[in-house]
């Protein structure tokens, strides 16, 4: 019973976190500051991972989320001009909307989850002893490597296909003067 | 090793909660930048309900998914920051509720 006060401990300690910092993304007004928050958010979803012995996960989640793709975004937020929002662009009532809308997803999900959760027995009751090296790199590469080979590969594709397009999209092209010329 | 203790529905609403927010910021914010962010906010609540999931039923099938989602925005990200990019180039401004050459 040592780890059960630790892991709510750390549970409530870093879901709160992930929540406020995902509100700071929603309502901080400035661009950068919602990055950082986002980073903070990150972060403390890689140490829910972590609870749940996903550790390549939780890795990655900080490299790739929290390293690589925020300084894509702090990057392009340094790059576009941004002046703030302006303040009252929404209308009460859209604001309104844009609540209940979320508010209602938010309480059928939960709903639902309430309503699985009493009817197929317990939840709990259903969880299986983890292995021991259960979210290991070895253990997730073995099945990677095995069962979703394809999907590796198809991952690999996109990635360059994705690179191959940004560097064309974001080109500063002087080719739309030069065809407009030519026609 | 000991059994998890916090209750597995307690990490699905924090999911939730999550996807949730994401869900308001991509309704309210009007910075095509932050829109990006409340969607990478929206995809990180779903890989907790994955991990959540697999870490359920003791199968690692839902860390493969997991990697592939975040493939997949990585590759989303960088075409669409390049998309922004080439926006703000020709019209010098990344606000949503002025770009509206391509709605009916």
């Amino acid at each position: 019973m040592g780890s059960f006060s630790f892991e709510f401990l750390f549970f409530f300690l870093f879901g709160l976190t992930a929540l406020s910092s995902a509100l700071g993304v929603v309502f901080i007004r400035d661009p950068v500051k919602a990055a950082m928050s986002l980073i903070g958010c990150f972060f403390s979803l890689a140490v829910l991972y972590l609870l749940q012995a996903a550790e390549l996960i939780a890795v990655l989640e900080v490299l790739v989320y929290a390293g690589a793709i925020m300084v894509l975004f702090v990057f392009v937020i340094m790059l576009v001009e941004h002046h703030d929002e302006p303040i009252v662009k929404h209308s009460l009532f859209s604001r309104v909307a844009a609540g209940v809308k979320v508010g209602a997803i938010f309480l059928v999900t939960v709903n639902l989850l309430a309503t699985v959760a009493g009817a197929g027995a317990d939840f709990q009751a259903n969880i299986t002893t983890l292995p021991e090296d259960f979210g290991s790199p070895a253990a997730v590469g073995r099945v990677f490597f095995s069962d979703y080979l394809f999907h590796f590969e198809l991952a690999s594709v996109l990635l360059l296909v994705a690179i191959v397009g940004a560097v064309i999209i974001s080109r500063d092209e002087p080719r739309s003067e030069g065809e407009g010329e030519a026609r | 090793m000991s059994q998890p203790t916090v209750p597995i529905v307690w990490y699905l609403i924090l999911s939730v909660a999550l996807f949730s927010i994401g869900g308001l910021g991509v309704l309210v914010r009007r910075n095509a930048i932050v829109l990006f962010m409340c969607v990478e906010l929206m995809l990180n609540a779903a890989n907790l309900a994955l991990v959540t999931f697999a870490r359920l039923h003791g199968d690692l099938s839902g860390h493969i998914y997991v990697f592939l989602v975040m493939a997949v925005a990585a590759a989303e990200v960088s075409v669409g920051l390049a998309i922004i990019i080439a926006v703000f180039r020709e019209r010098a401004t990344i606000n949503v509720d002025e770009l509206t050459d391509m709605s009916g």
